[in-house]
């Protein structure tokens, strides 16, 4: 599904470009005028031994990668910046240029500003800064708590943010966030694609011998809060983040053997919402954190014959489920080169069935219902621009491993290797 | 390594000297204070100037500067920045390589603040008592 090469030049012009900066030393950011520029680019590798995930590992994969610039500007209280960001991974992105975030901000004091245009969401302590690899330590987040198929729904808004910061003088600091807005989601995102892959997974219409058109995505609107106490002890921060949603998706179905459409079936998310629970504790060269993750999504769907052939008049379905998931981390500095990372991370897409026995019955196996994954990171700084980092993950369960990657099936007990190389400026 | 920087007035006892703009309408910050404007978390002066925080790229005054008071490593440091910067919360700290552009910055450029070696002799700034 790779687009021809516009994109793909993009990236390589960049890259290319960025590689040049590397060779002539040390690289800080540039200015021109008053605008300071910032950029990364990110290339990662993955393979797998068993199990596609997110693309086709199995065979090893390059298409894994993150590129982004960014443009700031600061007249006395007003930041006017943007980002822009292309990326890679598998099927999605395909390097196409975006606007990550485009804002103007503006303070009003310490207690209070306010953010707008588009703004990337406070879902989780990590979620703002997920595509930008250097920020962290491991190549992947925890699944857990930052699903893939949950980003193009939950990276970013278009909207207003307010944001601001409470003084607990010994008791710490408080930044508190609120935002309200809305986004577009492609329709061969992952989000639309596993949403799809679960509405269908048991229904009486998924039987049907028809073909299925990507479904049309309209979100309504995205809101949440944020809190994030900080410092209660030097070094820990508690987060408590909630996102509710409002989202809904149409799609034809046509008979393969004469192209007509012979129904359609319109789905609204009638309960749609996240909460995430958030612990970090920085000590010396170390650091802690855990997050627990609900998402619940409940959807009301119609199926509308248009055709007197069907087996069966209009269907209506509500499904319903709430995934947990949870992780614990924990991050040490051994030097300036080198960091050790690993976290153990657990996900069920249906906290009510988490041993599988409801897929069971609808003849699926049960390690569809977790992910448990043990992941063990080394991060190389080689110096201020240039990171390296390795990584294994050992996991058991493929509740993340869709099955439009997998169409032969998906294993049990299975282990994924992933590498990267950052550059930044 | 502890320095006593003698200025009339003022006698601190640590590696570095916290410096302001001559028009910053303070004479003393508390630790907290200062902690919170080099985390971006506290952004203007009691007479609502804009705070300009300055930094040092590296070296021992910007190691026991950051240790001391931001509690924070330098690599911590530029990450929190990273951070924020590139998630569209932020622009990172303006930052010189060594005290006498920290100084010459901080003297002409309206509600900034910095800090620098004691041995420095700044001139055009204020030295600010740190409580």
């Amino acid at each position: 599904m790779r687009e021809a090469g516009k994109p793909v030049s993009f990236f390589v012009v960049i890259w290319t470009l960025f590689w040049a900066l590397g060779n002539v030393g040390s690289v800080s950011a540039q200015m021109w005028k008053d605008i300071t520029i910032h950029g990364f680019v990110s290339q990662g590798y993955m393979q797998s031994t068993d199990n596609n995930y997110l693309m086709e590992t199995e065979d090893g994969s390059f298409q894994f990668n993150e590129i982004g610039i960014n443009f700031t500007t600061v007249y006395e209280k007003l930041r006017l910046g943007m980002q822009i960001f292309s990326r890679d991974l598998g099927d999605q992105g395909n390097n196409e240029v975006t606007i990550d975030w485009a804002v103007a901000d503006y303070y009003f004091n310490d207690y209070a500003g306010i953010r707008a245009g588009k703004v990337k969401l406070p879902l989780g302590l990590y979620n703002q800064s997920r595509d930008v690899d250097m920020l962290r330590t491991p190549i992947i987040l925890p699944g857990s708590s930052y699903d893939e198929g949950f980003r193009e729904i939950a990276s970013a808004c278009y909207g207003v943010d307010l944001y601001g910061n409470i003084d607990m003088k010994i008791a710490g600091d408080v930044d508190y966030e609120l935002f309200y807005g809305t986004n577009n989601v492609e329709s061969d995102s992952l989000y639309v694609r596993g949403f799809m892959e679960r509405m269908n997974r048991g229904s009486q219409t998924a039987a049907l011998p028809l073909d299925q058109s990507e479904p049309d995505q309209n979100i309504d609107y995205l809101a949440g809060a944020a809190l994030r106490w900080n410092n209660i002890l030097e070094g820990l921060r508690l987060g408590a983040h909630m996102f509710i949603f409002d989202a809904g998706a149409n799609s034809e179905f046509t008979d393969p053997s004469s192209g007509f459409t012979v129904a359609k079936m319109e789905s609204e998310v009638e309960d749609g919402y996240a909460t995430v629970f958030s612990l970090e504790y920085k000590w010396m060269d170390f650091t802690f954190a855990s997050e627990i993750t609900h998402i619940k999504v409940e959807t009301a769907a119609k199926f509308i014959p248009l055709s007197p052939q069907l087996p069966f008049g209009p269907v209506s379905r509500i499904t319903s489920s709430t995934s947990l998931g949870w992780y614990i981390q924990m991050n040490y500095r051994f030097s300036d080169l080198v960091k050790l990372g690993v976290y153990y991370s657990e996900f069920y897409p249906d906290d009510e069935d988490k041993d599988g026995e409801k897929l069971i019955r609808m003849g699926l196996p049960d390690y569809l219902a977790w992910q448990k994954e043990i992941v063990p990171t080394v991060r190389f700084d080689i110096n201020r621009n240039w990171l390296v980092k390795l990584e294994t993950h050992f996991v058991d369960g493929a509740a993340n491993v869709y099955e439009f990657n997998n169409p032969e099936g998906r294993e049990d007990d299975w282990i994924l290797y992933a590498a990267k190389v950052t550059f930044n400026f | 390594m502890i320095f006593t920087f003698a200025l009339p007035g003022f006698v601190q006892a640590f590696d570095f000297v916290v410096i302001a703009n001559q028009e910053v309408p303070a004479d003393s910050l508390s630790k907290h204070d200062i902690k919170k404007i080099y985390l971006g978390k506290k952004k203007t002066w009691e007479n609502g100037q804009p705070i300009e925080l300055v930094t040092m790229v590296s070296g021992d005054v910007h190691e026991s500067f950051l240790n001391t008071i931001v509690k924070k490593t330098s690599t911590q440091f530029t990450y929190y920045w990273k951070e924020l910067l590139f998630t569209g919360r932020g622009v990172e700290p303006k930052s010189f390589s060594n005290s006498a552009g920290v100084a010459e910055y901080v003297a002409k450029t309206k509600g900034a603040i910095g800090y620098v070696a004691p041995d420095t002799s700044p001139e055009g700034v204020k030295v600010l008592e740190v409580q």
